[in-house]
C-alpha cells in the first residue's frame, strides 16, 4: 500500500509538470547618448536709449529660456561666434569686442563675459525636468562710450556635451 | 510484492512519457516546424506540420527582428512599435487554457534599473470567437506573468497576433545596450 501511495504521488507530480507550455523570444534595445537643447523666448534687440544706459550698461533679465534634455550627465557652454560684434550700420564700430556682453543663469549672481574661448553656463544630471534643465538667462551689455552708435550683431553659440 | 514491483515500473513509464510530452512542446515552441513526429505518440509519425495535433500545444512565431533603437530625442519621447511582432499559435483540445506573458530576462547597462522595463504587448487580432478576458489595451510587461486572455477548449488551431511596443523611455533611461527575453506561457487549469 505504501508503494501505491508513492506511485500515485509521483504520477500527480508528473502530470502537473506537463500542464505548462512556454515559448520565448529575445530582443534588444539600443539607446544612444542623446542631448537636446532648446533656446526660446528671446527678447530681441537691446537698445541704448539714455545716457544712463551708457554709464551703467543695460541689463535684461530672463532674456531667453533654455531647456536641456539629456540621457547622460551634461555640461552646457556658451561662446561668441566671433571676437567682435558685426557692425550692421554704416557708422558702427568694427572693434567692439564680444566681451562687452555678459551672460548668466538667472538665479546666479555674476555675469561671465562672452568670449570665443567659451565658458560653462550650467551642468546637470541625466533627465529633462527640474530647474537645472529648464532655466532663464540674463544678459548685460556694457560697451561704455568707446564705440560709435549704430546697429550691431553677434552670434552666441551654446554647446551641450555629456560629462 | 510482484504487483508493487509492476506498479513501480508502470509509474516510471508514465513519468518518462510525461517528460517526453513536455520536451515535444518545447520543440514546437522553438519554431522548427519542419517534418517531425508531431502526433505526440513518439512513433516517428504524424502529419508533419510540426503541430502536436492531438494535444494542446503553444507555438510562438516571431515575425521580425525584435530590436529597438533610440537615436534621436523623438525616439526617447514617443512610442516605437514593431508591427505583427508575435503570432501565438496554439491548440486547446484537451482543456481550457490561459496565455500569459512576462519578461523573463532583462539586462541593462551598468547602473540601469532592471525593473524599468519599457516593453508592451498590443493585441491586434485573432481567429477565435470564444476567448474571454482578452486584454485589448497595451499590456506593460514586467518580470511577473500577466494573463493576456483565456481560451476555452476547442479542437481548432488558434492564432493570436500582437505588436511589440516600446513605451517612451525618456531621458532618465540610461544610454547603452539592453537585451530582453519575453516568455509566453500557456497553462491549463
Amino acid at each position: 500500500m505504501r508503494y501505491l501511495v508513492s506511485i500515485m504521488l509521483l504520477f500527480v507530480s508528473a502530470t502537473s509538470f506537463g500542464q505548462g507550455m512556454s515559448g520565448s523570444a529575445q530582443g534588444n534595445i539600443k539607446v544612444y547618448s542623446i542631448q537636446s537643447i532648446t533656446v526660446d523666448r528671446l527678447q530681441g534687440a537691446i537698445s541704448f536709449n539714455s545716457p544712463n544706459d551708457y554709464f551703467n550698461g543695460v541689463t535684461v533679465e530672463s532674456y531667453a529660456n533654455i531647456k536641456v534634455k539629456s540621457n547622460e550627465n551634461w555640461l552646457l557652454y556658451f561662446s561668441a561666434q566671433s571676437a567682435y560684434f558685426t557692425p550692421l550700420s554704416s557708422n558702427a564700430s568694427k572693434d567692439m569686442p564680444s566681451s562687452v556682453l555678459g551672460i548668466k543663469v538667472s538665479n546666479k549672481r555674476s555675469y561671465t563675459p562672452l568670449t570665443t574661448g567659451g565658458d560653462k553656463l550650467q551642468q546637470g544630471n541625466r533627465g529633462s525636468n527640474g530647474s537645472k534643465h529648464d532655466f532663464d538667462i540674463d544678459v548685460q551689455l556694457d560697451p561704455g562710450f568707446a564705440y560709435n552708435g549704430g546697429l550691431y550683431n553677434i552670434g552666441v553659440v551654446f554647446t551641450l556635451t555629456k560629462q | 510484492m510482484n504487483i508493487a514491483r509492476y506498479l513501480c515500473i508502470l509509474s516510471l513509464v508514465i513519468i518518462f512519457s510525461s517528460y517526453t510530452y513536455v520536451q515535444a512542446s518545447s520543440d514546437a515552441v522553438a519554431g522548427d516546424i519542419s517534418k517531425k513526429d508531431d502526433d505526440n505518440k513518439g512513433n516517428g509519425k504524424g502529419n508533419g506540420n510540426g503541430n502536436n495535433d492531438n494535444q494542446n500545444y503553444l507555438e510562438v512565431n516571431v515575425n521580425s527582428t525584435l530590436s529597438f533603437s533610440c537615436e534621436t530625442p523623438e525616439d526617447l519621447e514617443n512610442v516605437q512599435t514593431i508591427n505583427n511582432a508575435f503570432r501565438l499559435k496554439f491548440k486547446t483540445k484537451n482543456s481550457d487554457c490561459s496565455i500569459y506573458a512576462k519578461v523573463s530576462n532583462f539586462t541593462t547597462p551598468s547602473g540601469g534599473n532592471p525593473n524599468d522595463i519599457p516593453l508592451e504587448l498590443q493585441y491586434i487580432s485573432d481567429n477565435s470567437s470564444s476567448a474571454y478576458s482578452l486584454i485589448r489595451t497595451p499590456v506593460k510587461l514586467t518580470n511577473v506573468d500577466q494573463r493576456l486572455f483565456v481560451q476555452p477548449r476547442k479542437s481548432q488551431t488558434f492564432q493570436y497576433y500582437y505588436d511589440l511596443r516600446m513605451a517612451p523611455v525618456g531621458y532618465d533611461f540610461r544610454a547603452g545596450q539592453y537585451s530582453y527575453t519575453i516568455t509566453f506561457t500557456m497553462t491549463q487549469p
